[in-house]
């Protein structure tokens, strides 16, 4: 077995440029690999952990998937004997019923979940003349923290000066440039009831959505609860799972209990969703093109060596050498490229994926300077390796069979050196 | 005669071998060919191209299997035994030389010599070397042991051929045109090598030569026509 390696690493060294560009195509071919799908898988989770981060998981608000009926119209439906005419669906009163005993269900139903409620109302902004729609959303602050990630999009102040002062509100970036406001300006908010209040900015965010950024507001439950006077009211429970995947299910269960509409992220963002499956496809097709490519090249590169070898391997086999002798002196050329083909490849596509992180971009017309998203998982490390070897290791195969079935006789009665 | 005595003395021994390469219209390399070669002689094959010379050699020298007939060696039919068991016989009983070196361009002069032994693998890596040195010294290579094929001449390279052949002390060593590719002033060398291995080591030398020196310095020529045995 030794003397059979040291035939595979004599001609292997021997032939170095030969051996030199097969090792640079299994090299390229894991690198690029490496590279690619860790820049698509994190652009990928980037994504999702935006959609999934950015709204919640799930929105229970105080509507019903389907009108509810008035009850004689369940009694009598439209096909029976009597029919009653211009009847309307029944008046619901605004705001969840009993929104406290869903909090406390659904915390029995998943212990890790995070869970505010929310009272939504409109308003509008007054200040210097100017006015603006805004949404007011009034939460519990330290809830705020739980369920949303304004916290990280805070360019200034902070949530917890929220938290201290009940007279303030934390407004996005895009209104305070429009009405120029700034962090410590006052505003008059004046809601749909004609109640009019005066608040202090304590914070800005910048989400980077700008309808977002302009038209939304944080402030405390029961400033809101006042400003459109409905006192102990919510209108919306804001859920954060602890497996935000699992929010479709948990979201259907959950409707046939309480009966108000559940929306999952899924459901809300399902275009995007489909559009992230066709990506996903795409990419995959992409770099298994990359790859077949590469593995070609370790193929063609074997085969041919396996050819000019003819004599030499019918040279062995009349010193004695068995046909399984010969085939495993070629394997082993395949398996000792394709190893030093994974352990350049590998820190080759990390410095790829360290260079791709280092570049930082402003979109055209963006506003925020936004980097590659990298995904950092050890699963497209295990894929790259996994294919490099089985590609090297059956690209040699298939000529080390074929040199395995030479005949001695064909080649050196031909005597041609 | 002492028939009983040179009975034992005969290392390769056919009867009625022949060989035919199949195909639309089968093509009969060598037909039904008897004979004994006794151990110790130097003999050369020989005849016109497509005679079937090369053919006869290969068979008995187990590269190829003979279509029909027996091929006895040392005492053994041959012609039942699998590849790996021709295999091994090649590495331990047989040595091989033909037109072309057909050294391996990676490997040194030693190196070369050294492979077939440690294939067999009956001595240490040491004995190996001293052994492959001796050889090549023996055949007046002493200064060529560490150059690789591309460096040597035609006739070094033979010479480093056939002590790669002799490598693991083979009873035959089968040439195919050993001289083809050589100067007459190295032709002489290697016919007086075969000559003294022969005489003085007991080897048995099957050459196919068209060459006529070369096969007038044998014991004697066997002539194929067409396949078949002429004369002895």
């Amino acid at each position: 077995m030794r003397l059979l390696i040291n035939i595979a690493v004599r001609q292997l060294v021997f032939r170095k440029r030969q051996s030199l560009v097969s090792l640079v195509g299994i090299v390229l071919g894991t690198g690029f690999f490496i590279a690619i799908s860790s820049m698509m898988k994190g652009s990928e989770n980037d994504f999702l952990k935006r959609l999934v981060d950015n709204s919640p998981h799930i929105t229970i608000s105080d509507e019903f998937r389907d009108p509810r009926v008035q009850p004689l119209e369940a009694m009598y439906p439209s096909n029976a004997a009597i029919e009653i005419s211009n009847t309307r669906p029944v008046t619901e009163t605004r705001g969840i019923r009993g929104f406290e005993k869903i909090i406390d269900f659904l915390k029995v139903k998943d212990p890790g979940i995070k869970v505010s409620q929310v009272l939504i109302g409109q308003g509008l902004v007054n200040y210097a003349g100017k006015d603006s729609p805004i949404t007011l959303n009034g939460m519990i602050p330290e809830d705020i923290l739980k369920v949303t990630t304004i916290e990280q999009n805070m360019v200034e102040g902070s949530i917890d000066d929220l938290i201290g002062y009940p007279d303030g509100i934390i407004i996005g970036g895009e209104l305070a440039r429009t009405l120029k406001l700034k962090l410590g300006n006052s505003i008059s908010i004046t809601a749909s009831t004609g109640t009019t209040r005066i608040f202090k900015i304590v914070g800005i965010f910048r989400t980077g959505r700008s309808s977002y950024d302009i038209n939304q507001s944080f402030l405390h439950l029961k400033r809101v609860q006042s400003l459109v006077n409905r006192p102990n009211k919510a209108n919306s429970i804001i859920i954060k799972l602890s497996n935000p995947y699992n929010a479709r299910v948990f979201a259907k269960e959950t409707e046939d209990q309480v009966a108000y509409k559940n929306l999952s992220w899924q459901e809300s963002s399902e275009d995007l969703i489909n559009t992230i499956a066709i990506r996903n496809k795409i990419m995959y097709t992409v770099v298994s093109a990359v790859l077949i490519v590469a593995a070609f090249g370790i193929y063609n590169v074997i085969s041919t060596v396996v050819m000019e070898k003819y004599r030499d391997i019918a040279i062995l086999k009349s010193m004695g050498f068995y046909a399984k002798e010969i085939r495993i002196i070629f394997l082993t050329q395949g398996i000792m490229l394709g190893v030093a083909g994974c352990m350049i490849g590998v820190p080759l596509g990390i410095a790829f994926m360290y260079s791709l992180m280092q570049i930082k971009f402003k979109p055209p017309g963006g506003t925020q300077i936004i980097q590659m998203p990298i995904d950092w998982g050890i699963t497209q490390f295990l894929v790259a390796i996994t294919f490099a070897m089985t590609a090297s290791i059956l690209a040699a195969y298939l000529p080390a069979r074929k040199a395995g079935a030479v005949k001695p006789v064909d080649i050196l009665r031909g005597g041609a050196a | 005669m002492a028939s009983d005595l040179e009975k034992n003395d005969i290392i390769i021994s056919t009867k009625n071998l022949s060989r035919v390469l199949d195909g639309e219209v089968p093509v009969t390399l060598i037909h039904s060919i008897n004979l004994d070669i006794k151990r110790g002689q130097f003999v050369t094959i020989t005849g016109p191209s497509g005679s079937g010379k090369s053919s006869l050699l290969y068979i008995l020298g187990l590269l190829d299997n003979p279509t029909t007939g027996s091929l006895i060696i040392d005492g053994k039919e041959m012609t039942v035994l699998s590849e790996n068991e021709k295999s091994d016989i090649r590495n331990s009983k047989i040595g091989f030389v033909f037109q072309f070196h057909f050294l391996l361009p990676e490997f040194t002069a030693l190196e070369n010599v050294m492979l077939p032994m440690k294939r067999l693998g009956l001595l240490h890596e040491a004995e190996i070397k001293s052994r492959a040195k001796e050889l090549l010294e023996s055949l007046g290579l002493k200064n060529e042991l560490n150059k690789i094929p591309k460096q040597l001449s035609g006739g070094q390279s033979q010479r480093v051929a056939i002590a790669r052949a002799l490598a693991n002390n083979p009873a035959i060593i089968f040439a195919d045109e050993p001289t083809g590719n050589l100067d007459s002033k190295a032709t002489a060398n290697v016919i007086e090598i075969f000559k003294t291995l022969a005489k003085d080591h007991q080897r048995t030398i099957v050459s196919v030569t068209h060459d006529n020196t070369f096969a007038h310095a044998s014991n004697y020529s066997i002539n194929l026509v067409d396949g078949t045995l002429v004369s002895t």
